[in-house]
């Protein structure tokens, strides 16, 4: 599970390295290219179209949850509470509250952030082990704590439904049509993707991943690891609790159900699988899981039995999942290229000490 | 107010019980420095066995059950650790593929569950039914028997830490890996045994709370997490904050169950962590836990 | 007894030892000196298991013993005392010493070994019920050389016995040493520079950046000029 090391090196004075073309930009550029453009090709074909909208909505989720888990080291195993909350916080100001459900989208995303913040005071000044407790530990309460909190409207254990739908200039979008759901989608993926790659690219993701690699260097340095660490987690929260809102109004019911370990797996497995800190394979990793978990519809019992055994085999036989891979192509392809290199210049190879 | 007393009974009976359990998860961390997020899963099949054996597919005694059922849990560890565990220890990133690893584990083996045994909840029966009048308070037999079992487990287990060789090996890989590889401790060896006697420990709470709660696919999550809050409050790795915090929140479960219902059993726990952490931010015991 | 060939260990990408070789006959003091950081550590801790050769050969009474998990060792009777003493802090000093007897052979020598324990460092066993974790320096160094005691050693590995005594303690250390290679145990020893333990020792390693620099019998060592001045300090 290494990281790309190549925003280690966005030192001062450089030229802004995030701006220059490089693979984690060109497979993002090209991913979003196709997908504007797949509706013109799938046209009415609704089916596909909710499958690509679900897809873009978990890799915005699972690119967000990478920044902590593959880039700053933080093992949050709540990521999902945020999107719950988000989710609720939004269904709550529509339906009890009677807000227009834009505002919902800002609604989630303060809740996002703010439960990022909240979880990551106390959590973030242990040790990584603990946060992984404590994280999962907030995310298996807050199912039974959305079922006992219908006094403030949560609904219960049935949830909120149906939730309204967004509205432009006047007309409502219906699931009928998915196009207009799709872009907005679209844009929420791609404002997800941005983030979380000048995240890593900028002089500010050189701090974080400086952090994970190496504490003490880092701090001398002067950079403060609670701080930095507070303010990706806020980051990450406020994408999660953006997607959230978007998906409540978009499937129109949000229950305690999306707490379910069924949703959880999934993520794990998109992200495990475009490849932990391979910015961006976890949003690829979502396409593939919810094509693949739709293919799979008809075992429906084995479904999560076979995804469980996947998250096993990935962490067993390939840490590095599909970014990875393409790491290795392109390793045996410069390993080729340097053999012939050194076979010039025999001298150059020495195994003297190194500092 | 005796009515009090009897639930106050109850708290502590479930707490030597939830000690059990999370006694086995802290150690498995303490000595093996695994953070096993399937140990919810070995509860639930402890408890699906038990069925097997005592209702579903034969009559059998309940002694004769946990005779069976505990070595089971125990090579059923073994063999996790084994095969998933052991080769990971060479990663830089170990903790963080245990996790992983084991969540991937949790959710294979609750399905098998469900593919096996279907969704419908089950229950396993009392060990013994009727209650007996003691000065005035009324205790079921089922709480007395659990009690005996759970404090017998107890009493092994701390006898086995101080006294046996195994134990002290266990204690000496907890307390310097590198000291217990000094003095000729085989440590992958130590962590099979491990590993091996925390499932166990969680298969045997998995029988003695099944007749309390309704046994389902997933129903161990719940139980993970218990153990979660138990071993943080508590500090983790240490054995007498993972005794105080089972026995404080055991209560605490008791007397919420009994006042608000046992929805509210859980956040409240969450509360009751919370406000641990925010006193003693490693546990009640807990030294490690900062970064410094 | 003790033959080591050309072993190369490395910390990720960088080599801490090159190439080095050498020998402990039985029954033989073999001292190996050297500044800090320039691999004495790694060398022992490669020979007794603890770190894996990236090449070489380790020979131990003939058999190949390189790459052996740290266990099999000590049953064969190779023991590493180490600097940094690795005691069990929440244990008694008794428990200590119980689990410095776990390997198969030791056990049997058990309570033999213990009293031998006791006779050299009478002072542990006053302190038998203490935990590891209150002792002072100087007794946790007395802890942590009878813990290996314990394991019924044929080859001890000992490293900077002396590290933070106060002069008084490390004479007496090193004199129990001696009295151990006069008992018939094979020792090889790692200090950074001192001269009294060099005089004690059969032959004599010097150990520079990962590389042996010198190596001679004691008499050869201390007539050496270059060895003097620079590593044994005398002048």
């Amino acid at each position: 599970m290494k990281r790309d090391r190549t925003p280690v090196a966005a030192l001062p004075g450089d030229r802004p390295k995030a701006l220059r073309f490089n693979r984690q930009n060109g497979i993002t550029l090209g991913l979003v290219v196709i997908l504007a453009l797949l509706p013109l090709a799938l046209g009415d074909s609704t089916y596909t179209m909710r499958l690509l909208i679900v897809s873009m909505i978990w890799g915005g989720v699972a690119v967000a949850w990478d920044l902590l888990l593959g880039y700053a080291g933080i093992f949050n195993l709540g990521q999902i509470g945020f999107f719950a909350l988000g989710a609720y916080a939004s269904a709550m100001l529509s339906q009890n509250a009677g807000l227009n459900p834009w505002w919902g989208l800002l609604a989630g995303a303060a809740v996002g952030a703010v439960l990022a913040v909240l979880l990551g005071l106390p959590s973030l000044r242990m040790a990584g082990i603990y946060i992984a407790l404590l994280t999962l530990a907030f995310y298996e309460v807050l199912g039974p704590l959305l079922t006992v909190g219908q006094a403030v409207g949560t609904g219960g254990k049935r949830g909120i439904s149906p939730i309204e739908p967004y509205s432009i200039g006047g007309h409502t979008l219906s699931s009928g049509n998915q196009v207009p759901w799709f872009y907005l989608a679209l844009g929420l993926f791609v404002l997800c993707l941005v983030v979380c790659y000048f995240a890593i690219n900028s002089r500010f993701g050189a701090s974080f991943i400086a952090l994970h690699d190496s504490e003490q260097f880092a701090q001398s340095l002067g950079i403060s690891r609670y701080k930095v660490s507070l303010l990706i987690v806020a980051i990450s929260g406020t994408l999660t609790g953006l997607m959230g809102a978007f998906y409540a109004h978009y499937t129109g019911v949000v229950s305690p159900r999306i707490l379910g370990l069924e949703v959880f797996i999934y993520l794990v497995v998109m992200v495990l699988l475009g490849g932990v800190g391979k910015f961006p394979g976890p949003a690829i990793g979502a396409f593939v899981v919810i094509f693949v978990s739709d293919w799979l519809r008809a075992f429906e019992n084995f479904r999560l039995l076979i995804f469980g055994a996947l998250v096993v085999a990935l962490v067993m036989l390939a840490p590095r999942g599909l970014m990875g891979a393409l790491d290795s192509v392109q390793g045996f392809v410069h390993h080729r290229r340097g053999r012939h290199a050194a076979a010039e210049a025999p001298a150059a190879e020495t195994d003297g000490p190194k500092p | 107010m005796r009515e009090f007393i009897e639930v106050l009974i109850t708290g502590i009976t479930i707490g030597i019980v939830y000690f059990l359990v999370a006694v086995g998860f802290t150690l498995c961390y303490g000595v093996g420095r695994v953070l096993n997020y399937s140990y919810g899963s070995f509860f639930t099949w402890g408890a699906y066995l038990a069925w097997v054996l005592a209702v579903g597919y034969s009559k059998l005694n309940y002694v004769l059950v946990f005779v069976i059922v505990l070595p089971i849990m125990f090579f059923l560890g073994v063999a996790v650790d084994q095969v998933l565990i052991r080769p990971l220890r060479k990663r830089p990133e170990f903790d963080f593929s245990v996790i992983l690893v084991t969540l991937g584990l949790a959710v294979f083996l609750d399905n098998l569950v469900l593919v096996i045994f279907g969704a419908r909840t089950k229950s396993l029966p009392e060990f013994l039914t009727g209650s007996v009048k003691l000065g005035g308070f009324t205790i079921s037999w089922q709480l007395i028997a659990m009690f005996i079992f759970a404090l017998v487990v107890a009493v092994v287990l701390f006898v086995f830490m101080a006294r046996t060789r195994t134990g002290m090996s266990m204690r000496a890989v907890a307390q310097d890996p590198t000291g217990a590889r000094i003095v000729g401790i085989p440590l992958f060896r130590v962590f099979a045994v491990t590993f091996g006697i925390s499932t166990l420990l969680c298969g045997a709470g998995g029988i003695l709370l099944a007749p309390r709660f309704f046994m389902t696919p997933t129903g161990g999550w719940t139980f993970l997490v218990k153990a979660l809050i138990i071993v943080i409050a508590g500090g983790l790795g240490s054995l007498r904050g993972t005794l105080y915090a089972s026995f404080m929140l055991g209560i605490i479960e008791a007397i919420v169950g009994w006042k608000l219902g046992l929805l509210w059993v859980m956040p409240f726990w969450f509360l009751v962590l919370f406000l641990v952490l925010l006193v003693k931010p490693a546990g009640l015991f807990g030294a490690t836990a900062r970064k410094g | 007894m003790l033959e080591v060939e050309n072993i190369n260990a490395f910390y990720g990408e960088y080599q801490a030892i090159h190439d080095i070789s050498l020998k402990v006959a039985e029954g033989q003091l073999v001292s190996i000196f050297g500044p800090n950081g320039h691999g004495k550590s790694t060398l022992l801790k490669t020979i007794c298991g603890l770190m894996k050769p990236a090449s070489g050969v380790i020979r131990f009474d003939g058999h190949e013993i390189q790459g052996l998990p740290s266990h099999k060792l000590v049953e064969m009777g190779i023991v590493l005392i180490s600097e940094e003493r690795h005691l069990f802090p929440e244990m008694t000093v008794m428990e200590n010493l119980r689990l410095g007897a776990y390997a198969k052979p030791a056990r049997k020598k058990e309570s033999e070994n213990l009293e031998f324990v006791f006779t050299m460092f009478p002072k542990l066993k006053t302190l038998a019920k203490k935990r590891a974790l209150s002792l002072s320096g100087g007794e946790a160094r007395m802890l942590a050389i009878g813990r290996g005691l314990m394991s019924n050693a044929k080859f001890l590995a000992v490293d900077e016995p002396s590290f933070g005594l106060a002069p008084i303690l490390r004479v007496q250390v090193f004199e129990q040493i001696v009295a151990l290679r006069d008992r018939g145990l094979s020792i090889l020893l790692v200090e950074q520079t001192t001269g009294d333990i060099a005089e004690m020792s059969d032959y004599i390693y010097l150990l520079e950046d990962g590389r042996i620099a010198f190596s001679g019998s004691t008499d050869q060592a201390l007539h050496d000029d270059a060895v003097r001045k620079v590593f044994l300090g005398i002048t």
